[in-house]
C-alpha cells in the first residue's frame, strides 16, 4: 500500500489540522469560521452523491403508492434518505482520509490534511454517527421501522462491506459495494408499503447492475490515481478491453432487470425502458468498440475526436440514464393509464 | 499496479467480477422477499387503515363484521362474530359485550 502523508503524519494528534504535507499552514490554521466548518461538514457527505440516491428514491415512493403519498411521508423518507447517505459517505470519508490524500480527484476534501483539512477526523466521525442516528429516529418514527432498518443496513453495509472489507482488496469492490447505493428504492418502497415486495427488489436490480458500468467508466478515466493509491479497481488490474467487456454484459443485464418491471409499471414505462436501455447499450458497446481497435492498453495514440475511448462519456449518459428511467418510473406510476 | 494491468487477468478474476456477484445478488434478493414481503413478519408493521375496507355495522341476523377476503383477521382464519370463541361457547352476550369493548371495532389489535 503507498505510504500516504496522512499515514506518517497522524491527522488526529494535536495541532495537525490545517498542515499541509510538508507542514506548511493550510487553510486551516487557526481558528476556523462556524461558516467553514459547515460547509466542511456538508462536503463530507458528498451531496452530489446524495442527489442520485434521492433521485431514485422519489418514483419508488410514487410506484409503491401508484399515486402520490402523503407529503409528510415523502419528506421524511428523503431527509431521512439524505443523512443516511451523508452519514455513510462521511464515516467513508474519515476511514479513506489516508487514499483521498493521494488522488487527485479527492484530494481536496475536507478530511485531507493536505487539502482543504477544514475538519478534524474526530469530528468528521462524530457527525456521520450522528447523521446516521438522525436519519434512524426520523425514517422510525415518521415511516416506519423497516425503512429505517433498511437505511441503517445501507450505512453499516456501505461502512463495512464496501470500505473496509472490499474497497482495498477486491476488483469486485464497486459490484458487491454497490448494493449500498441500491438501498434508497427499498427504504422507498418500505417508507410507503411497510415491507418489500417484488417490483422494488427489481429497482434495486436495477440499480446493482447499473452501479459496475458507472463507477468502471470514471475509473477508467482516474485509473491512475487508483492505481497510485492501491485500490485494485477492475479498470486498475484488468486490461480496459475486458474493463468495456465487463460494461457491455452488466449493461445488457441492466436492461433486462429494467424490462422485468414491465408488467408491473405498464407499457409507457416498458417503452421508456427499452429506449433507454438501446441508448445506453449502444454508448457501451461503442465504448467497447473503440478500446478494443485501440489495443491492449486501451489507449490509441493515432486516435482523435470520437474515435478516442471517452469512457467518461459513458460516465456521465450512466447519470441521465438513470435520472431519466426513474423519471419514466414517476410519470408512469402517475397517470391514470398506461398500464397492463 | 497499473503496470500489470492484464498480466495478473485470469478467469477466476472474470468469475469474481461478474458470476460471484450475481449470484450473492441473487441470494441477497431472495432472503428479501422472503423475510419482508409479508407484514406479519416485518416487526412494528402497520397496515394502512385504507386498504382495509370493513363494515361494522351489525344488521340483526347477519354477522357483525364482514371482512374482505384477504385482509389480516380472515386470512388468520379468524371467524365472524357469531362464531367467535364467546359465540361458540354459549354465551348469548358474548358478541354483544366484545363489540362493546371495541374489539370489533379495533381489527388491528388482532393483526
Amino acid at each position: 500500500m503507498t505510504t500516504t502523508p496522512t499515514a506518517a503524519f497522524p491527522a488526529d494528534a494535536p495541532g495537525a489540522l490545517g498542515r499541509g504535507e510538508a507542514g506548511a499552514p493550510g487553510p486551516a490554521s487557526g481558528r476556523r469560521s462556524a461558516g467553514t466548518v459547515a460547509r466542511g461538514l456538508v462536503a463530507l457527505t458528498k451531496p452530489r452523491i446524495i442527489e442520485l440516491l434521492l433521485v431514485t428514491t422519489v418514483p419508488t415512493m410514487l410506484l409503491a403508492q401508484r399515486g402520490l403519498p402523503s407529503v409528510t411521508l415523502v419528506l421524511a423518507t428523503l431527509v431521512g434518505g439524505t443523512l443516511a447517505a451523508g452519514s455513510a459517505n462521511t464515516i467513508n470519508c474519515y476511514l479513506d482520509r489516508d487514499i483521498d490524500a493521494v488522488m487527485k480527484r479527492t484530494a481536496r476534501r475536507p478530511l485531507v490534511a493536505g487539502g482543504h483539512g477544514t475538519i478534524r477526523p474526530g469530528e468528521a466521525l462524530a457527525w456521520g454517527i450522528a447523521l446516521g442516528a438522525g436519519a434512524t429516529a426520523l425514517l422510525g418514527l415518521m415511516a416506519n421501522w423497516l425503512a429505517a432498518s433498511l437505511a441503517d443496513a445501507a450505512i453499516l453495509f456501505y461502512i463495512f462491506i464496501y470500505t473496509l472489507l472490499l474497497k482495498r482488496r477486491s476488483p469486485a469492490n464497486i459490484v458487491i459495494g454497490g448494493a449500498a447505493g441500491c438501498f434508497p428504492v427499498l427504504v422507498g418502497w418500505a417508507a410507503v408499503k411497510g415491507t418489500i415486495a417484488v417490483p422494488a427488489i427489481v429497482l434495486f436490480a436495477v440499480i446493482f447492475l447499473w452501479t459496475p458500468p458507472h463507477f468502471w467508466a470514471l475509473a477508467m478515466k482516474f485509473r491512475k490515481d487508483y492505481a497510485a493509491a492501491g485500490i485494485p479497481m477492475l479498470p486498475v488490474v484488468a486490461p480496459a478491453v475486458e474493463v468495456t467487456r465487463k460494461i457491455v454484459w452488466y449493461s445488457y443485464a441492466m436492461v433486462a432487470a429494467t424490462l422485468a418491471l414491465v408488467p408491473y409499471a405498464g407499457w409507457i414505462y416498458g417503452a421508456g425502458a427499452l429506449g433507454l436501455g438501446g441508448w445506453f447499450l449502444a454508448e457501451a458497446h461503442r465504448l467497447h468498440a473503440l478500446v478494443a481497435r485501440a489495443g491492449p492498453s486501451g489507449a490509441n495514440p493515432g486516435a482523435t475526436g470520437s474515435a478516442r475511448p471517452a469512457p467518461i462519456r459513458l460516465f456521465h449518459l450512466s447519470i441521465g440514464y438513470l435520472t431519466l428511467l426513474f423519471a419514466v418510473v414517476a410519470v408512469t406510476a402517475l397517470l391514470p393509464w398506461g398500464r397492463w | 499496479m497499473a503496470d500489470s494491468a492484464g498480466g495478473a487477468w485470469s478467469f477466476g478474476s472474470s468469475i469474481l467480477t461478474f458470476a460471484f456477484p450475481m449470484i450473492l445478488f441473487i441470494v441477497v434478493a431472495v432472503a428479501l422477499y422472503v423475510l419482508y414481503t409479508k407484514p406479519e413478519v416485518v416487526p412494528g408493521h402497520r397496515t394502512p387503515s385504507v386498504e382495509r375496507p370493513v363494515s361494522y355495522t351489525a344488521i340483526p341476523g347477519t354477522p357483525a363484521a364482514t371482512e374482505v377476503p384477504g385482509s389480516p383477521a380472515s386470512a388468520a382464519g379468524a371467524p365472524a362474530a357469531p362464531t367467535s370463541p364467546a359465540g361458540a361457547a354459549g354465551s348469548p352476550a358474548g358478541d354483544g359485550a366484545r363489540a362493546g369493548q371495541g374489539e370489533n371495532a379495533e381489527p388491528e389489535a388482532r393483526a
